[in-house]
């Protein structure tokens, strides 16, 4: 469905996409993470032949992007990062008018937008002008004014940004119905958890390339780190903090609430060592589970944690 | 069909933004009414009362001067005059010889040169006085000076039929990705962009026509038609007009700023520059761009607009309507075409 090799993209000195190369098969959900200015947008508007990019290939439905291929246009659906809406026009006016860029037909637009508008469950703001929603309510107006026309490739650029828990959980719902009605899509996200739950697959972005790709299972088994351990111990967390920094095969300690997650630079390690350890070094522990690491954890981990622009 | 369902979307975001009917319609019959309103003073039955003047005793004007309805003529001699000069009580005096002392300039002294000029005149051409009737009118038009307010109202009709450029600006800001949001759904999608564009231009051309509409009849209640000899010819040069200001409109439309607001200034300042040196600022300035800028007016669409729609409603004069079409027709079409150009390049180094 979608072939990206080798794509190199600069804004001058800046390269935006540098040798990105990432696939998707029809059907299936892939989250484009990344930290802020990986590249995750360039990418998406070099599939879309909004931006011209220097070197490498990009096809859709098996064939090169050209901004003038209408017929590969007519089966794709947009939903940008930013709202893209008429404030003049009201929620059906909104959706009849980008589902009319696609679809000419006026019968076959009219249940199109019905459809669309029972999707984001926006019926009771058919009449609602733009200003008159709230964040939630707007993010939903955006998604359906991307695929009233029920395309075969939806391209959603941060949707759920900046709405609350409820409003979220219902695009979620909604973006997986999709694809149970047939449709492949390339989704950006800075919530994790939520491109956990959602993703068929994953691509990690960094500095324009993609540093990692695949399921999150094939994720996890390509990290160094197994996992980590989640312990309960007795005693205070600066006893505990200075007798686990002489055990050489830790990478990363961390405290959150009452536990302390640690993490081991070789997927080798023994527990029986590492208990054999403790018990040697005189620590207490109420609780002790063993975790794969989530994809917060492998995103930081081939990401790095400093602080971004 | 698709064409015209998008021009019917862009009259429904046009007729729900309150800056159209500001800009289009309240905004011009505001500046009408205050036009109406100044320039009665200009020509009102105050400023034509009589004029007092004096003359040498003995002169031989007396005769005539005092036959005319307007003037009130003293006989003074030289001293007396100069004291009733600079005590303001009369406008002017006229000596033995026929030469005219003012001690200053206005709408008054104008009225008595160009009178004791006619007389000047018929005493060069050799016509017995008692042959000529000073009541009676061989001009069958009336020239800019008697009436600046008229001038003032076609430039103002010229200036409105180029507001069509600010509808299609905000469009064609709104369809390029690097410059607005939508304008990635735009550009993702299939539909093709020259079809948006002539929709959207209709759209304008007609708000635009509905906005000039409704000054014309505002102004033919306030003169009860007068203004409007020729209506029909004037309404397709208004048309012509429109198509202009949307062509503009095109050309502001593609340049690469995001900021709405600032290319509204453009259009702004742009418009009223054509329109003030047009004849919107009174016929004295548009006087003095023709005779210091000829090219300048030749050149100026809004100035060409409004002399020829003066032309053909005042002076039934057709000699510059169809060079005036041309001409806006012309740059309608440089403008296409530079806008064409600059959209060729569908795909962007950068968004």
């Amino acid at each position: 469905m979608i072939h990206v090799e080798n794509v190199v993209k600069r804004y001058k000195e800046v390269i935006a996409l540098d040798h990105f190369t990432f696939n998707a098969e029809k059907n299936e959900i892939i989250g484009l993470l990344g930290p802020n200015g990986c590249g995750k947008t360039t990418a998406i508007n070099c599939m879309l032949s909004l931006l011209t990019f220097d070197s490498g290939e990009i096809k859709l439905f098996g064939k090169p992007v050209n901004p003038n291929d209408n017929d590969i246009k007519r089966r794709i659906g947009v939903v940008p990062q930013e709202l893209a809406l008429f404030d003049k026009l009201n929620v059906y006016e909104n959706i009849d008018f980008f589902c009319g860029l696609y679809v000419t037909d006026k019968t076959k637009r009219k249940q199109l937008v019905e459809e669309a508008i029972q999707f984001v469950d926006l019926d009771k703001y058919r009449s609602f002008m733009p200003k008159k929603l709230s964040g939630g309510l707007k993010r939903r107006l955006n998604i359906a004014c991307g695929i009233a026309h029920q395309p075969e490739l939806i391209f959603l650029d941060e949707p759920t940004v900046a709405v609350d828990a409820q409003s979220r959980n219902f695009m979620i719902e909604g973006i997986k119905r999709m694809r149970e009605n047939g449709a492949t899509i390339v989704y950006t996200t800075h919530y994790l958890d939520e491109a956990e739950e959602l993703c068929d697959r994953h691509v990690i972005m960094d500095n324009g390339k993609s540093v990692a790709q695949g399921t999150l299972t094939e994720l996890q088994n390509s990290m160094t780190t197994e996992g980590s351990l989640k312990i309960n111990f007795v005693e205070t967390e600066e006893a505990v903090n200075a007798v686990l920094k002489k055990y050489p095969s830790i990478s990363r300690i961390e405290k959150k609430n009452d536990n302390f997650y640690i993490t081991f630079i070789s997927s080798d390690e023994k527990l029986s060592d590492f208990l054999k350890f403790i018990d040697e070094e005189g620590l207490t522990y109420t609780e002790l589970t063993s975790e794969k690491p989530s994809l917060s954890d492998i995103f930081l981990e081939l990401t790095g944690k400093e602080l971004r622009d | 069909m698709e064409l015209f369902r998008l021009a019917i979307i862009t009259l429904k975001i046009n007729a729900r933004d309150f800056g159209f009917w500001f800009w289009m319609v309240i905004y011009p019959l505001l500046l009408a009414t205050m036009f109406v309103i100044t320039t009665q003073n200009i020509t009102g039955s105050d400023s034509l009362d009589d004029i007092t003047i004096g003359v040498e005793d003995e002169n031989n004007y007396y005769t005539i001067l005092s036959e005319i309805e307007i003037l009130e003529v003293e006989i003074l001699n030289k001293e007396e005059a100069r004291t009733a000069l600079e005590n303001e009580e009369i406008t002017a005096f006229i000596d033995t010889d026929g030469d005219m002392i003012v001690a200053s300039s206005g709408l008054d002294e104008t009225i008595v040169s160009s009178i004791v000029n006619n007389i000047h005149q018929v005493i060069e051409s050799d016509v017995g006085f008692q042959h000529y009737d000073f009541e009676q009118s061989y001009v069958d038009t009336q020239d800019y000076s008697a009436h600046p307010e008229v001038v003032m109202f076609f430039s103002l009709l010229g200036m409105l039929s180029f507001y069509s450029l600010f509808s299609v600006m905000e469009f064609l800001t709104k369809l390029q990705p690097n410059l607005s949001h939508q304008g990635a759904r735009f550009y993702a999608s299939p539909t093709n962009k020259s079809q948006i564009l002539i929709s959207n231009v209709m759209a304008s051309v007609f708000m635009g026509l509905l906005a000039n509409g409704m000054l014309i009849i505002f102004l033919m209640i306030v003169y009860q038609g007068a203004l409007f000899d020729q209506l029909f010819t004037t309404l397709l040069l208004i048309l012509v007009g429109n198509i202009t200001g949307a062509g503009l409109g095109l050309i502001l439309g593609v340049l690469p700023v995001k900021n709405e607001g600032f290319k509204t200034t453009i259009g702004i300042l742009v418009t009223l520059f054509f329109a003030f040196s047009g004849g919107l600022a009174g016929p004295f300035l548009r006087q003095a761009v023709i005779e210091n800028f000829p090219l300048l007016h030749r050149f100026n669409p809004i100035g060409q607009l409004t002399d020829t729609m003066y032309q053909i409603n005042y002076m039934a004069n057709y000699d510059n309507y169809l060079p005036t079409i041309i001409l806006l027709l012309i740059i309608f079409v440089i403008s296409v075409i530079i806008a064409i150009v600059a959209l060729r390049g569908q795909q962007y180094d950068s968004l």
